[in-house]
């Protein structure tokens, strides 16, 4: 009987830790900063990338209109298969120059643990940037001002 | 003696033959053109059949919806009539038009351009024997690239006329814009003429084609679309518009036409210069012949 406490006690713990392992984020405060360049607002998807490069989760979508939102061709392949809401972590596109902060929630399980973040960019009419910016999700890696390939100048990640 | 009666009698016959097959082609031809004209359009789709075992898959949600569409008679041949469809929506004093699909009917037409998913078509040849009364019905998109085509007979009974065919499609821009998890429609098209104007039924199967997996049939949908013919003076917008922009739109058929004629496998560019060849035909200054041969040929691939 007593044996048997214990095994439900340690096995309520796992659970309970496996659950919150899952559930706890780390909150970053990101900064985007768009290069100067005409047109219409830039769409950015931030994303959380697996070791062997596959989408594992979005983070954080610049732009609203969700009918252009398989123009971001790459992400579109993942995140158009179920179409999970992201009303919580959408925000509206800026225009060139123009920069945008935001809190996004990083899983903490998934820093310094082989994964990647992808920022990915368009504009309409303009270039699609698939990598703009990809970077090794560790601790490290979120402490520093990393610059942009395509439409972002720089990003600025400042843990809260 | 014996042998004149036996010849007569099989001029006779193959006359009678001759002049059936002719009056059906002009009841075909009667049917295929009362698509014409200015119509109310109600658009509606809606998911039935799940056969996917994922937890997570989510269906499309079903669309209603409606606008006036005007039918435009474009080529009126013996074998062959193209309709040009032109929607009309918003404030009537001021409409919007906006160039919509385009329907070509070919009497017993042999060369076809059948759609293999991820914008590759197939050429294919039929045999005369194949396609003996049937008239092929050609869809093309908003640019005039192809979409879908099939060949079928017209059927003339009970006092209905309609068309029946099953053909594969590129997904439609609704389902094309909200979902990525099929890359392939197998289109159940039937047309059936009203006392009121036509009507577009569909059962339509979402497919998800994949080189390892082979065909894998992930859903299925009911169209029902009806067009109710109305006063062609509630679609003079449309009208004017393509009065307007008739000569340009020639030059597309035009250089189409060249594409289509190679009768070989085609395979076609998403995106030239970061757009999609609709943004490039569609915009004004986009008008001259050779502009719009060198912008077509660039999305061709092979």
């Amino acid at each position: 009987m007593k044996i048997s406490n214990h095994i439900l006690v340690v096995l309520a713990f796992g659970v309970l830790a496996a659950f919150t392992s899952q559930n706890i984020t780390s909150n970053y405060k990101c900064m985007i900063q768009l290069k100067n360049y005409t047109g219409e607002g830039a769409y950015v998807i931030v994303s959380i990338l697996d070791s062997h490069e596959e989408y594992s989760e979005t983070l954080y979508v610049q732009g609203e209109d969700k009918d252009w939102f398989n123009e971001i061709s790459e992400w579109w392949k993942f995140y158009g298969k179920y179409r999970p809401n992201l009303d919580a972590i959408t925000g509206a596109t800026v225009s060139g120059g123009e920069r945008t902060i935001n809190l996004i929630k990083i899983p903490t399980d998934k820093i310094d643990a082989g994964y990647y973040l992808r920022f990915e960019t368009a504009v309409e009419d303009q270039e699609y940037y698939t990598t703009d910016l990809q970077l090794e999700l560790t601790t490290e890696n979120l402490t520093q001002k990393r610059e942009g390939s395509g439409f972002i100048r720089y990003v600025k990640m400042i843990a809260q | 003696m014996l042998n004149k009666t036996f010849l007569a009698v099989l001029i006779s016959i193959g006359f009678n033959l001759t002049t059936y097959s002719q009056n059906n082609q002009n009841l075909d031809a009667e049917a295929i053109k009362s698509m014409c004209g200015c119509f109310q359009v109600t658009f509606n789709f809606t998911e039935t059949f799940t056969y996917s075992i994922d937890s997570l898959y989510r269906p499309s949600r079903t669309e209603t919806s409606s606008a006036l569409e005007y039918a435009q008679l474009v080529v009126d041949e013996d074998d062959k009539i193209s309709i040009q469809h032109i929607l009309q929506v918003g404030d009537p004093s001021e409409p919007y038009i906006v160039k919509h699909w385009r329907q070509d009917w070919l009497y017993e037409n042999t060369d076809f351009y059948m759609y293999n998913a991820d914008n590759k078509w197939e050429f294919q040849k039929k045999s005369n024997k194949e396609v003996k009364g049937q008239w092929t019905q050609k869809v093309f998109q908003v640019d005039d690239s192809p979409r879908y085509e099939g060949s079928s007979t017209w059927v003339h009974i009970d006092g209905k006329s309609y068309w029946e065919n099953t053909t594969n499609a590129p997904l439609p821009r609704r389902e094309y814009t909200t979902r990525s998890d099929y890359n392939l429609t197998l289109r159940g098209n039937r047309h059936e003429i009203t006392d009121n104007g036509w009507v577009h039924d569909q059962d339509n199967k979402k497919i998800i084609k994949s080189v390892s997996e082979g065909n894998v049939i992930l859903a299925e949908e009911k169209g029902f679309n009806t067009y109710v013919k109305v006063e062609d003076s509630r679609c003079q917008g449309a009208i004017e518009w393509w009065t307007n922009h008739y000569d340009k739109w020639q030059h597309v058929r035009n250089k189409w036409t060249d594409v289509y004629g190679r009768n070989s496998d085609l395979t076609l560019e998403e995106k030239v210069d970061n757009k999609a060849l609709y943004k490039h035909l569609f915009a004004d200054e986009c008008t001259k012949q050779k502009d719009i041969n060198e912008i077509i040929e660039s999305f061709v691939k092979n």
